[in-house]
């Protein structure tokens, strides 16, 4: 991990990522949180968070310019502009009803691959960002679950919990919009 | 209603779909925020610190975990450091440890004293009880010869109850229980350890000192019996 720190590749490699993607975190955040303060505050945190993650998993990131590390970026940005905005608006999410008929087997029985793969797109455009974050960094980014814990500042048992919702809730998306 | 297939094919497709949406959705959004931004003055400098912080925050991790075993090694392995570990250890001792000496008017205990002397000199201690069950009794005591020397028998007895207290001392590690009437149970009374079993209407008690081996024997229960065990400690009028 010293050599990791000291290494000038790391160094430059987070500034490179830092001038590149600075502007359009900054915006994005700037539209969710409406406030420039709070818009700095949320790409600080972003990159403390690839900080922690590169501390504990440094291979995660493999390429400074890809556009998975770019998406990591901006998954992170959107979390935390997502809380920081939940937290100042005291705003309550629902929780996802975890109890639904499990006959999404026989739905992805009846549909072709590109069928069922279209439906779930669909599902997953509708699922709360919550909720959406944990897939994307665990099935897109091959994040284990304390990693995901890691970058997301929550607890792993948080983390297991909201990627277990989303699977269900993507399932029972899946019916529906079959059935629709 | 679990199926297998159904849940890995999901998953592939879940990887799949996840890839695609956030392709199409990063282009956009990077097409849609790219614009100038306009940071506060210090910003930058703010950020400077951030991209920097891995190279601290090792080396300050470091500094507490030297801290921390500079302490642990003060209080464990220096003189000042055990004289600290000691007094913590001795507040969480039992306020009535049946091993140490606890010596009384001997007015309040003529009995003990006239029976201390007539035991052979070997006996410069044996085990009284303080107990609620006990403090209002004159025990009966007889102090019997056998080959191993002498055991001292304490009965105290009411038309109710019975507490009898056994006391001798075998030859060096020749300690010994007899499991012929059932097994022991280790329990703990005052931080020593001893063992109790159930025969019949008796409860029986068990435990030694290294010098003394202590039998208490009573028909009232478990826990009585283990409370009047705690309460055990050596007399002697010679302090």
């Amino acid at each position: 991990m010293l050599y990791v720190l000291e290494s000038d590749d790391y160094g430059e490699g987070l500034t490179y990522l830092y001038k590149e993607h600075r502007k359009t975190l900054f915006n994005y955040s700037l539209g969710i949180l409406g406030s420039p303060s709070d818009a700095e505050d949320c790409v600080a945190d972003t990159f403390e968070a690839v900080h922690r993650l590169l501390l504990k998993s440094p291979s995660k990131i493999d390429s400074w310019e890809s556009k998975r590390t770019r998406n990591l970026l901006i998954t992170i940005a959107r979390n935390r502009a997502r809380s920081m905005l939940r937290r100042k608006n005291n705003i309550d999410f629902v929780a996802l009803s975890e109890s639904f008929s499990d006959d999404y087997n026989a739905v992805l029985s009846s549909l072709s691959i590109q069928q069922a793969k279209g439906l779930l797109g669909d599902a997953i455009q509708e699922l709360d960002e919550k909720y959406k974050t944990p897939l994307v960094l665990r099935y897109y980014h091959d994040l284990s679950v304390s990693e995901i814990a890691q970058v997301l500042d929550i607890s792993e048992n948080n983390v297991s919990a909201r990627l277990h919702r989303a699977r269900t809730a993507l399932k029972k998306g899946l019916v529906d919009c079959h059935e629709e | 209603m679990k199926n297998k297939y159904n849940d890995e094919l999901f998953d592939v497709l879940l990887k799949q779909a996840i890839e695609e949406q956030v392709v199409v959705e990063d282009d956009a959004l990077v097409q849609q925020y790219s614009q100038d931004a306009e940071f506060s003055s210090g910003f930058e400098t703010r950020m400077q610190k951030v991209l920097k912080k891995p190279r601290k925050l090792p080396f300050r991790k470091i500094i507490a975990v030297a801290l921390i075993a500079a302490v642990l090694f003060a209080l464990l392995a220096t003189p000042v450091g055990a004289g600290i570990t000691d007094w913590v250890t001795s507040l969480f001792q039992p306020r009535t440890n049946p091993m140490q000496m606890d010596v009384r008017s001997l007015e309040a205990y003529p009995e003990y004293v006239s029976l201390y002397n007539s035991l052979d000199p070997e006996w410069d201690y044996f085990y009284i009880p303080n107990h609620k069950y006990t403090a209002d009794l004159t025990p009966d005591i007889d102090v019997i010869q056998n080959d191993g020397g002498s055991i001292i028998m304490l009965k105290f007895t009411t038309v109710d109850y019975h507490i009898y207290i056994d006391q001798y001392r075998p030859p060096a590690g020749d300690f010994y229980m007899d499991s012929e009437f059932g097994d022991f149970e280790e329990v703990q009374v005052n931080g020593h350890t001893a063992f109790v079993r159930r025969t019949g209407g008796d409860s029986t008690l068990h435990w030694e000192d290294g010098t003394t081996s202590v039998w208490v024997y009573t028909n009232l229960s478990l826990e009585i019996l283990i409370d009047i065990a705690s309460t055990l400690y050596a007399f002697s009028p010679n302090g």
